[in-house]
């Protein structure tokens, strides 16, 4: 049953139809309040018990609370979820010390048009992630793709502009490549592939692939693999790093503390002070700092971009400073480290802002608290996708 | 859902905050990475041989890789070559090791597997049709695959000879008119309106039908009339209509870019209406093969394509090709140090070199050629399944 129909059993007077509904109410619920919990006590060292503990009591209490509960629809059940949520975590950290005080939302830090839409925003991103549409309509709002086109005509513009741009095919090769449609697809032209490799929004895709780099990726590439490298392999590296005897030698130059250090900061986003409180850490405060300035100067992110400019500027007419220098490409970035990787905005700065200066933008935290924490992309995307949903139904 | 001034308003901290998480608890908004392709993958795509969704599978999988992509290169350049050498060497370069003998085994797999096929691809085609085999070679069904590579050498050789002298194709006075088969009763000529490719690349033809007396062929009403392409003696037909007030009209769309035909008429004598049921004529197949001549770099040089002329059905026997083949005087004079090439067509994107001839070996007499080929079928082949060119001397 999906959430509505849960939302309305749950409520209803069957008690054997309110309790599956509970239990389905609870799948969902417990991964929205994991993430929610997650970012709310990003700073605290013992967040996972905490979190688990405050989930476990907050669907006690909503079952408790069922008869005096009103389904309003999925939006207000997911703000419901959240201020009980909100409300058993202050319980339990009353009878705990807080070692960093909690961030507390204010209102007046956001600024409001009427109130929020949340149920129209919901019910837009739904419809898009059902049809498994949401990542590329970001890609087509912030990159500029060409929304004609579908998302298969996409990945082989991209798959053209790699080719020709990066790994430096002829054009002649990527059209024998390309230009192997299946029957009863059009056969790619030289005049098509010349669209497609001036196309900005193409070259935007381009700079996005080679710039966003999620947490596994980052990792790998700070431990020396050149490829994105599978979860297993980190977890693997990460059991050696722990081991009082590892068996291989430390990957990238760097000794095996460093490695764990590396992961927890890179691929699982701790902060320094969340590596200092793990009783397994091997490095002291300083050593970490020092560490961290060091695999600072080896981010990819600048030297990505430079390599991607240089090559850009061997193609004859392409504006690569003007296409990758407009802020679209910046908010994608920005969207992807938030919503999927769960980054903090200083580590999207980290991870966008080498890359973005040499392309002539800037990146600023002023700029991602008003993207991310004032849901100004969010918005956008729900906007761009209920527009596109509006234009089906009118077809 | 858009409204005026929205464009930039954000969403208070709380709604942020419920949305953030809801998009996290859905593992949003990232498509899964595919796996890089593999050689087989590999070699099925560049050849053409994959369902339009094991295509995009792999394009999909070589953006994410640089790696694989580096290595879809290599394969390329192993493919070329290979596609290049006489039978009896691919097979032997697939026992070697190595990165080369892995492609020759694959491509040595898939050609067999593709002759298999290709006795039956007219007998498919004429059974299925323009559309069915259209749609089940996107799906990647083998035997639809080769009636669609059949169908694309026709066509070539079709294109082909738009710019052939006619005299060298035309027969009595079939030259100016269309060809006219099945049961068009006694004294009924039918007569092309028009012919022509559409600048959205679609082949629209107008036939209207009438008696000896000139009288609008009412008769005929209801009656089912075929559309065919057809040169030198050999018809496949592309389109079905029915006789409307004397009058059929049939449309092929993306006729004009799959066979790289400029918008514009076409001579009525290079198609044929069959009437009623189309019968296939067994044994019946086109004896000319029009020959490309190439330069020593092996660029198409301005000249129209020459005829050769085959005389037998070719017959695949005992892993050899039989064919009987002849080249008229005019080619000869016109090119005498050239030599004869055959390939097999594997796919409508690649072909497999058969063997290379001296032109100078052919007097005013067929010859008969036994050459080695690929798979273990015993049959005849199409016509279309074969290309002829004529490779000027190195240097």
């Amino acid at each position: 049953m999906d959430e509505a129909q849960a939302l309305e059993a749950f409520t209803g007077p069957d008690e054997d139809r309110a309790r599956t509904a509970y239990g389905s109410l609870c799948e969902s619920g417990r991964r929205f309040l994991r993430a929610y919990l997650r970012d709310r006590l990003r700073y605290r060292c013992d967040s996972q018990e905490l979190i688990e503990d405050a989930i476990q009591d907050a669907f006690v209490k909503i079952w408790r609370l069922r008869a005096g509960f009103a389904d309003q629809g999925v939006a207000a059940w997911y703000a419901y979820l959240k201020r009980v949520a909100d409300s058993c975590c202050a319980d339990l950290l009353r009878g705990r010390k807080p070692d960093i005080p909690l961030p507390v939302f204010r209102e007046e830090e956001a600024p409001r048009s009427d109130p929020d839409p949340l149920d129209e925003i919901l019910e837009a991103l739904m419809a898009a992630l059902q049809a498994g549409q949401l990542a590329h309509q970001a890609d087509i709002l912030w990159l500029e793709l060409d929304p004609a086109l579908s998302e298969d005509t996409h990945v082989r513009q991209l798959l053209a502009a790699q080719l020709v741009y990066l790994d430096g095919a002829p054009w002649q090769e990527a059209v024998d490549v390309l230009g192997a449609p299946a029957p009863g697809e059009d056969p790619l032209t030289r005049e098509t592939l010349d669209a497609w490799l001036a196309h900005h929004g193409v070259l935007r895709y381009l700079a996005y692939s080679e710039l966003y780099y999620a947490n596994d990726r980052l990792a790998g590439a700070l431990l020396g693999w050149d490829e994105e490298v599978p979860s297993g392999a980190l977890d693997e590296v990460m059991r050696q790093a722990l081991s009082p005897t590892p068996s291989e030698v430390a990957p990238g130059g760097w000794a095996w503390p460093e490695v764990a250090v590396i992961l927890w900061r890179y691929r699982n986003a701790l902060l320094v002070e969340q590596i200092v409180q793990r009783s397994d850490c091997p490095l002291t405060r300083q050593e970490i700092i020092n560490l961290l300035v060091r695999t600072g100067a080896n981010l990819p992110f600048g030297k990505k971009m430079a390599d991607l400019l240089a090559a850009l500027a061997r193609a004859p007419g392409v504006r690569a400073r003007e296409a990758l220098g407009a802020p679209g490409l910046w908010k994608r970035l920005a969207f992807q480290y938030c919503y999927t990787d769960d980054l903090p905005h200083r580590d999207i700065q980290e991870r966008t802002q080498p890359a973005a200066e040499r392309a002539g933008y800037t990146v600023t935290l002023a700029a991602l608290n008003g993207w991310l924490s004032q849901g100004r992309l969010i918005r956008q995307l729900a906007r761009h996708v209920a527009d596109i949903l509006e234009g089906d139904g009118d077809a | 859902m858009r409204r005026q001034g929205e464009e930039n308003a954000g969403l208070s901290p709380e709604n942020a905050a419920i949305l953030k998480a809801w998009l996290q608890s859905r593992e949003a908004p990232g498509p899964a990475a595919l796996p890089a392709p593999d050689t087989t993958q590999m070699v099925h795509y560049l050849s053409g041989a994959l369902s339009s969704a094991e295509a995009r599978a792999v394009e999909r999988g070589l953006v994410s890789h640089p790696l694989a992509r580096r290595k879809l290169r290599q394969v390329r350049t192993a493919l070329l070559r290979l596609q290049e050498q006489p039978w009896s060497q691919v097979l032997e370069q697939a026992r070697q090791a190595g990165l080369e003998g892995e492609v020759a085994k694959e491509w040595a797999e898939l050609v067999s597997r593709q002759a298999a096929a290709m006795p039956q691809a007219r007998a498919r085609w004429l059974s299925q049709g323009w559309s069915a085999v259209r749609r089940q070679a996107a799906e990647g069904m083998a035997e639809a695959l080769a009636a669609w590579t059949a169908f694309c050498g026709f066509a070539g050789q079709w294109q082909a000879a738009l710019r052939a002298p006619r005299m060298a194709l035309a027969r009595g006075g079939e030259a100016y008119a269309p060809a006219v088969a099945g049961d068009l009763p006694a004294g009924f000529q039918a007569e092309i309106l028009y012919a022509e490719i559409t600048n959205a690349g679609t082949l629209q033809v107008s036939a209207q039908f009438r008696d000896a007396a000139g009288r609008s062929g009412l008769a005929l009403e209801g009656r089912k009339a075929h559309l065919a392409l057809r040169v030198a003696g050999e018809s496949w037909p592309v389109a079905s209509g029915a006789v409307t007030g004397g009058q059929t009209e049939w449309s092929v769309p993306d006729l004009g870019p799959l066979l790289d035909l400029p918008a514009g008429q076409l001579p009525p004598s290079y198609l044929e209406i069959v009437l009623g049921e189309w019968v296939s004529l067994p044994g019946e197949q086109r004896q000319i093969l029009l020959a490309e001549a190439l330069d020593a770099q092996e660029q198409p040089i301005a000249a129209p394509p020459a005829p050769i002329g085959i005389v037998n059905t070719p017959r695949w026997e005992a892993g050899q090709l039989h064919i009987v083949i002849a080249i008229s005087e005019w080619t000869r004079a016109a090119y005498p140090a050239y030599r004869l090439r055959l390939e097999y067509l594997v796919s409508p994107q690649s072909r497999q070199r058969l063997g290379e001839w001296p032109v100078a070996d052919w007097d005013s007499g067929p010859r008969a050629l036994a050459i080695p080929c690929p798979g273990s079928v015993e049959g005849p082949i199409p016509t279309a399944a074969l290309r002829a060119l004529l490779q000027a001397p190195a240097g």
